[in-house]
């Protein structure tokens, strides 16, 4: 086990430092510290905040999946599939397309929007899953399917009355992109991240015990509604923030815990935070490969991560029990 | 000790139990047909699903206990061990039974750790400890499900139907280790085995069409009494299944 940390750890620090230097311009290694060089400003305006950014990112995603996937016992529920993902988009292209990209108590109006989008989603969702007659988490499911299609005509309709230059942006920001400029977006996300992070491990045996079953958690003293609570909206909380900034971005969620599942055979309470890791550097991979594989600029991330995803999401259909 | 008034449970717009009034202060064995209503009883006065009326578990209402004050007062112990995190280990999945002890955010102590070792030993299960759950067989899992009890060891412990899976060997291992129970804690359990209820000697409460009746150990366990409450005929307190 420590073994296997360590070899992981190192990994990283391996996988992480060689992204800083992939990328449309090579970098010159002794120039980076050197102040006013080009090299110098790449550096650490460009590429350090985007690593930054999209560890974080990734965090964020793969932690919403794996406490989606513990709270309703099923492998398939993620913020994404079930719709939530698609909220936030919408909310967000709500804000561009009024136009409000002003500030709110200090807070961008797009970002506000975001988790509005994806919090009204829950909201919705847990409503609706009230009336449902039989085998919640499959109808949940479909549910989450309703929701992302509806989502999709609606944002579809904003493309309708769109100005070009409106519809250029939210054409972009449907893609889901992982491009930041300065420090400011990958702060917001880091502490965003950070905070989800904490709630979650603070969580964490109550998780464990709501990863058998939701009856076990109940009669061994967990306040069940409650803490669902909590972590639904924390997780709509962070999911909307990180969306109305980089768009949607599917199936890390997904993906990433059933691989640490794999990883470390431990029991769940144990693994929380590695989901949130493991996350992080998913994605700076499947960004290495969006970055490398056109030169000119870069895929959008959300596309790959697509690509990838999909099979997966195929494949544990088609072993699910 | 349960009371119950005009409890009142209903499962999908179908009325299981009516307008129960009853004061439980032993221990009893649970008999009943499929769908008589047993297991929601005894989810009730768990508080695992919801009721009307009222239900007191030494003198608290059920709905209305803090969930971790309630687990430590009763407990419902289902008839299978089932678990979506098949990954977990016996350890830890007794471990998180010790949930009521534990402080808010804390991890668990030394002694939960301490007295999830002993409750494991005892029961024979050390060598499995560190194996995840998803590998125990039927008879290991019944014992698993027992060891999670003893760890949140509640006044009251509801057993449904703990032999309903295992065995002749494994249902005689599990229904001395309940009996033993009984010196500590109040035992209701649930079962269909007529053997296992008369090695009980427990008071019965049998359970037919939502009404709830008592019977003396001594007068229940006769031919002519099963028969008529379960409708086939008994010869020797055995099914006679060639009438």
């Amino acid at each position: 086990m420590k073994v296997k940390s360590i070899f992981i750890y190192l990994t990283v620090l391996i996988i992480a430092t060689g992204s800083l230097f992939v990328g449309s311009v090579s970098i010159d290694v002794t120039k980076i510290l050197k102040a006013e060089t080009l090299e110098n400003r790449i550096f650490f305006e460009l590429r350090l905040p985007h690593l930054v950014f999209t560890f974080f990112a990734g965090f964020i995603l793969a932690l919403g999946g794996g406490l989606f996937q513990t709270i309703f016992r099923n492998e398939l529920t993620t913020p994404y599939t079930l719709g939530i993902s698609s909220g936030a988009m919408f909310g967000a292209g709500i804000a561009i397309k009024l136009g409000l990209v002003g500030l709110f108590f200090g807070v961008s109006s797009i970002y506000i929007f975001g988790f509005l989008g994806a919090f009204s989603s829950v909201i919705l969702l847990l409503y609706l899953s009230r009336f449902l007659q039989r085998d919640t988490t499959s109808s949940l499911l479909l549910l989450g399917i309703a929701l992302s299609l509806f989502y999709s005509s609606a944002l579809l309709i904003l493309f309708y009355m769109g100005d070009p230059i409106q519809n250029d942006s939210l054409l972009r920001y449907s893609m889901g992109s992982l491009s930041v400029v300065g420090w400011i977006e990958p702060t917001v996300i880091a502490i965003t991240a950070t905070l989800f992070g904490v709630v979650a491990y603070l969580y964490r045996f109550e998780l464990g015990l709501l990863a058998l079953s939701s009856q076990m958690a109940k009669q061994k003293g967990v306040n069940v509604k409650r803490v669902e609570r909590v972590l639904l909206l924390t997780t709509s909380l962070a999911i909307g923030v990180l969306i109305s900034i980089s768009g949607p971005i599917g199936f890390v969620g997904l993906v990433v815990p059933h691989m640490v599942a794999k990883i470390y055979a431990v029991s769940l309470h144990k693994r929380v935070i590695y989901n949130g890791i493991f996350g992080g550097i998913f994605l700076i991979l499947c960004d290495m490969i969006a970055r490398t594989l056109q030169t000119q600029g870069e895929l959008p991330i959300g596309i790959i991560t697509t690509l990838i995803g999909v099979p997966f999401f195929i494949y544990l259909i088609l072993k699910r029990r | 000790m349960i009371e119950t008034d005009r409890l009142k449970i209903a499962y999908r717009k179908h009325t299981v139990l009516n307008e129960t009034t009853l004061k439980l202060t032993k221990s009893y064995t649970i008999l009943g047909n499929n769908g008589s209503g047993k297991s929601s009883f005894a989810k009730a006065i768990s508080g695992l699903i919801p009721y009307s009326g009222s239900i007191k578990v030494n003198k608290k209402e059920v709905s209305q206990t803090d969930p971790k004050e309630l687990a430590k007062l009763i407990t419902y112990i289902p008839p299978k061990l089932e678990s979506f995190d098949q990954n977990i280990t016996l350890f830890e999945f007794v471990l998180l039974s010790r949930y009521a002890y534990k402080s808010r955010f804390f991890d668990f102590s030394h002694s939960d750790r301490e007295i999830t070792k002993k409750i494991i030993n005892s029961l024979g299960l050390e060598p499995l400890a560190s194996k995840s759950i998803g590998s125990l067989s039927s008879g290991e899992s019944a014992l698993a499900l027992i060891a999670t009890a003893l760890a949140t060891n509640s006044n009251i412990m509801i057993f449904d139907e703990p032999t309903a899976n295992l065995d002749p060997k494994n249902s005689k291992k599990i229904a001395q280790i309940i009996k033993d129970l009984l010196k500590r804690h109040q035992i209701l359990l649930i079962t269909h085995n007529i053997t296992f209820a008369r090695f009980m000697e427990l008071d019965i409460l049998f359970i037919q069409d939502g009404r709830l009746s008592f019977y003396e150990y001594e007068t229940f366990f006769c031919d002519k009494t099963l028969s008529n409450l379960y409708g086939v005929t008994f010869k020797n307190m055995e099914i006679f299944y060639e009438g």
